[in-house]
């Protein structure tokens, strides 16, 4: 072709330069600002002048006070992680690999809490069982009982989490489950082996990639989350780094440089748990899926299929009916303060003045069609990157990958509040972009990345080059190849992760919050908003709405997209 | 498989079209536009001159920066947009965060904002010292005190803020609610749970700490902080707290206990029989604002009878024009200021004092934020 060595090299490295400028832009860049800001004593705010350098920041993290905090942080991420792991991966195997009565309900029961953010599940777990008034005790004392529910709590906290996080797990490793080969289990029991060894053996250790992608993904964001201990925790004085980070946020003028402090702690955190995740991983091939062919045989539960399909159900019951019960108490009654289980359902509590209110404001209908935007600009566009990502990562040789890998799960380790700060500083001189819509979607797909890039490696993972190298050997083009052999291949996963990141990027909270204008403002800020001005209600029905719309999407995404649990 | 993606696609793409047509906002239009080349009156009162109100016209929007609770500001626009034609954006974001993002947006000049509206001294003082405002008289300026405007012309004062106590009547029976500040922590130990924004809150909450020490002596703090409150981050999730009967008794302000009232929670409140801790915001026109000519319209607006009347039926909170129609909550006309005892700091002692006593205050009632 006659290009110098030079010039061929540049034009080889060139995917991996364009991929660290996107990543430079949308990561390296606002989390160097904050870790900036950890060590001077100003804020680094564009066109102030640099402030002194000082360790003060991290000092404050020593405080006793802020000791407590991590230790909560790291005791709440590891209860909550094993919790959240628990349940997904049995509702993801039950799902994937069984023949259970309501299969797809069943599919549906893993994804479903998704579509309640956190501070939602954690006002309506605040709302079902607060020590005084929750829904719950209040039935408990009509029925003579004691009143000992109390959310209020570290154990309740690690429960609400895990419940909130299961989904992760359950997304991760179903796809993988799926794509699993059953020729490989049915060895082990010609051979003898039983039911739990093959599970423990086989099963769960060929999809250990998927399990340890969840693991980590699901630690570290249960440990970046704040809703749950602000709601839950600081009534009785329990506090995690992130709540500490809210109230130093929420206080006005607020202490950013504190906050960036306890931000960079949790980054740290998180880069020893991808190492680690990168370590194990890196010794083994869990390769399932290769040029030979399968069918996979649903396996038989016999007398266990209606205690397995029970099981998924009294987990939609406690993570998603019960709280949606509590929401649609709070949207429609006429009284927050309710004395006893009567008035709970007494027609005359209720109405639907709030309802209607919130459908028909000028700010919900902005808020729903500027989140859909958003949301979808972020599934698309950040599907496209994380995709080409995972490819350059995980599919070739080239170096820098490991590096990439990293910076692709910063994100998940810095709080929304803090990042949306990083942002302020670094994207307000970006021209035209700056203002609009467009600037969330950035935002959102650089939040968004561990969840999309690991969603999707997690698939690449477990389909072997081999089939690829078969297309190129033939003469098929990287692009081909990689549009007619592999995407179909992770075609489910891929259409999960888009999903996921569509509905993540409707109800998180927020990175956004920095960026917004009243004319950008998206339904999570609309909600956000509305619960720090303490008005419950509207919050409830703001969350009704959204919670609906996203049920019937998903709906039409997995029936239509064909997201089953066959494999090719 | 590739035709069956196609055709999901389409259905997808259908659905999300028809979500964002059911979404769009309806849009609207002002009614009673006063006509070009005249000046612009409201009941009588001069609002801006012919030549104002049609660059004001011209330009077509203005853009505002604010940290007014978000319903009542919602109100206040509908009203101005329903006067004026001209439409009202911008950003509406609890104070410390508007802060942060004033300052970060102006230094990169970016800042968008033609009118700033938020309360604090301090802060405020802040802005005013780099800069950010261009002096503006309002036609009103005669009917607004001179404590509540700027001597120098670069601001006014929007409204004076009160806190009160207020309490759920299921917990704690009106009888024996305090009916001054100095009892308040007797009844606290006596069982019935109080609830107060932290002094590092914002504006409320150092106003708050500030009154105490001052005028209920220094071992106030120390009585109090001894009873354990309850300590929340805004003034929201306060109010949150009393509607639902968490706490018996809040530090809080009346727009917030009006909506939980207008929510159909069982609460009141009552003026504090040895004071009433009074804060403000205030407005100013952006010296480098894209629409200069709107944003003195929406100035003049705001601190005109008119504007000042809407504020207060809306917010809850007093008006600063002499002649303005007094709040009200929920039907119920409030008392006029100089009857409920207001106490304004020395704004000297608001600025000054401020770190120093927010730190004691941390200290005393073993808050870490």
């Amino acid at each position: 072709m006659g290009m110098t060595p030079v010039v061929s090299r540049t034009v080889r490295r060139a995917p991996l330069i364009a991929l660290l400028a996107i990543l430079f832009l949308l990561v390296v860049l606002p989390m160097g600002i904050l870790l900036y800001a950890s060590f001077v004593d100003v804020p680094p705010r564009p066109g102030s002048p640099p402030g002194s350098f000082t360790f003060d920041n991290y000092v404050s993290l020593l405080s006793e006070g802020n000791r407590q905090a991590l230790l909560n942080t790291v005791v709440i991420g590891v209860g909550a992680t094993v919790l959240a792991l628990f349940l997904g991966c049995s509702l993801a195997w039950i799902a994937a690999r069984t023949d259970v009565p309501g299969r797809a309900l069943v599919q549906m029961a893993g994804i479903m809490p998704i579509f309640v953010s956190s501070l939602v599940g954690a006002l309506a777990w605040s709302l079902l069982a607060s020590p005084q008034r929750g829904y719950l005790n209040i039935a408990l004392r009509d029925l003579g009982l004691p009143a000992v529910i109390n959310v209020y709590s570290v154990p309740g906290i690690i429960f609400v989490a895990g419940i909130y996080y299961a989904p992760y797990s359950f997304l991760l490793v179903n796809s993988a489950l799926s794509l699993l080969n059953p020729e490989l289990e049915e060895a082990a029991y010609v051979h003898g082996a039983r039911f739990r060894a093959v599970l423990s053996s086989i099963t769960f250790k060929l999809v250990t990639p998927a399990l340890l992608g969840a693991a980590t993904l699901t630690l570290v964001l249960i440990m970046e989350n704040f809703p749950i201990p602000q709601v839950l925790g600081s009534p009785e004085g329990i506090h995690t780094v992130p709540s500490q980070i809210y109230r130093l946020m929420a206080t006005a003028p607020s202490q950013p440089n504190q906050a960036s402090a306890a931000g960079a702690l949790l980054l740290v955190i998180t880069a020893v748990m991808v190492f680690l995740q990168r370590r194990i991983l890196a010794t083994r091939e869990f390769v399932t899926v290769t040029g030979k062919g399968f069918s996979p045989r649903p396996r038989a539960l016999g007398r266990w299929r209606w205690p397995a399909f029970a099981f998924a159900m009294t987990y939609v019951l406690v993570a998603v009916l019960l709280p949606i019960m509590a929401l649609l108490q709070s949207a429609f009654r006429n009284n927050p303060f309710t004395r006893d289980v009567a008035a709970m359902f007494r027609p005359a509590s209720f109405g639907v003045k709030n309802m209607q209110d919130v459908l028909a404001s000028d700010v919900l209908q902005q808020s729903l069609k500027n989140s859909i935007l958003v949301g979808t600009g972020a599934a698309v566009f950040g599907g496209v990157l994380y995709l080409v990502l995972g490819y350059y990562v995980h599919r070739t040789k080239e170096p820098g990958r490991r590096y990439l890998a990293y910076i692709a799960m910063w994100p998940a380790a810095v709080p929304a509040l803090v990042i949306g700060l990083g942002y302020l500083w670094t994207w307000t001189r970006m021209p035209v972009i700056y203002g609009t819509l467009a600037i969330l979607v950035l935002a959102f797909i650089g939040h968004l990345l561990p969840q999309g890039f690991q969603g999707i490696s997690s698939s690449l993972i477990q389909v072997h080059a081999d089939l690829e190298e078969s297309a190129r050997v033939c003469g098929a083009g990287r692009v081909r190849t990689v549009w007619e052999i592999l995407v179909p291949l992770i075609r489910t996963g891929v259409i999960s992760t888009m999903l996921l990141i569509f509905i993540l990027s409707m109800r998180e909270l927020s990175v956004a919050i920095f960026l917004f204008t009243s004319q950008t403002q998206v339904l999570s800020i609309s909600i956000y908003n509305t619960w720090e001005g303490g008005r419950l209600p509207p919050v409830a029905a703001m969350s009704l709405v959204y919670i609906a719309f996203l049920f019937v999407l998903t709906f039409i995404v997995r029936k239509f997209f064909g997201v089953r649990n066959q494999g090719i | 498989m590739r035709r069956r993606t196609i055709r999901s696609a389409a259905w997808l793409a259908a659905a999300v079209a028809a979500s964002v047509t059911l979404a769009a906002c309806s849009g609207g239009g002002a009614e009673n536009v006063p006509q070009a080349g005249k000046d612009f009156v409201v009941a009588g009162e001069l609002i801006a001159s012919a030549a104002l109100f049609d660059a004001a016209r011209k330009e077509g929007s203005v853009t505002v920066y604010t940290s007014l609770n978000e319903v009542t500001n919602t109100a206040v626009v509908e009203a101005f947009e329903k006067d004026t034609g001209l439409s009202v954006e911008g950003v509406v974001t609890p104070t410390g965060r508007l802060f942060e993002r004033i300052q970060s947006e102006a230094g990169a000049n970016a800042l968008p904002a033609d009118v700033i509206a938020m309360p604090d001294q301090s802060l405020f003082g802040t802005l005013v010292d780099r800069n950010m405002f261009t002096k503006h008289t309002v036609p009103a300026d005669g009917f607004i005190p001179d404590g509540f405007k700027s001597p120098d012309g670069l601001y006014y004062a929007l409204n004076s803020a009160a806190t009160v106590i207020a309490w759920n009547k299921e917990v704690i029976k009106d009888a024996d609610v305090p009916k001054t500040w100095a009892e308040l922590p007797a009844a606290a130990a006596a069982g019935k749970r109080v609830g107060m924004v932290h002094a590092s809150q914002g504006a409320g909450g150092w106003g708050l700490a500030l009154f105490m020490r001052q005028k209920l002596g220094p071992e106030y703090w120390q009585q109090l902080a001894a009873t354990k409150p309850v300590l929340e981050s805004s003034v929201g999730a306060l109010a949150e707290k009393l509607g639902r009967g968490e706490v018996a008794i809040a530090a809080a302000r009346p727009p917030e206990v009006g909506a939980l009232q207008k929510q159909g929670a069982p609460v009141d409140f009552l003026w504090p029989q040895d004071g009433t801790p009074m804060f403000s915001f205030y407005i100013g026109q952006v010296a480098k604002g894209k629409h200069p000519s709107a944003a003195q319209v929406y100035i003049n607006w705001s601190m005109s009878k008119r504007g000042q009347s809407v504020l207060a039926a809306q917010g809850g909170d007093f008006p600063v024009h002499r002649e303005a129609d007094g709040p009200v909550i929920n039907g119920k006309k409030l008392p006029a200021l100089n009857e409920v005892k207001p106490y304004v700091a020395d704004p000297k002692d608001w600025v000054t004092l401020r770190n120093v006593w927010i730190a004691e205050w941390n200290k005393v009632f073993g808050y870490r934020p």
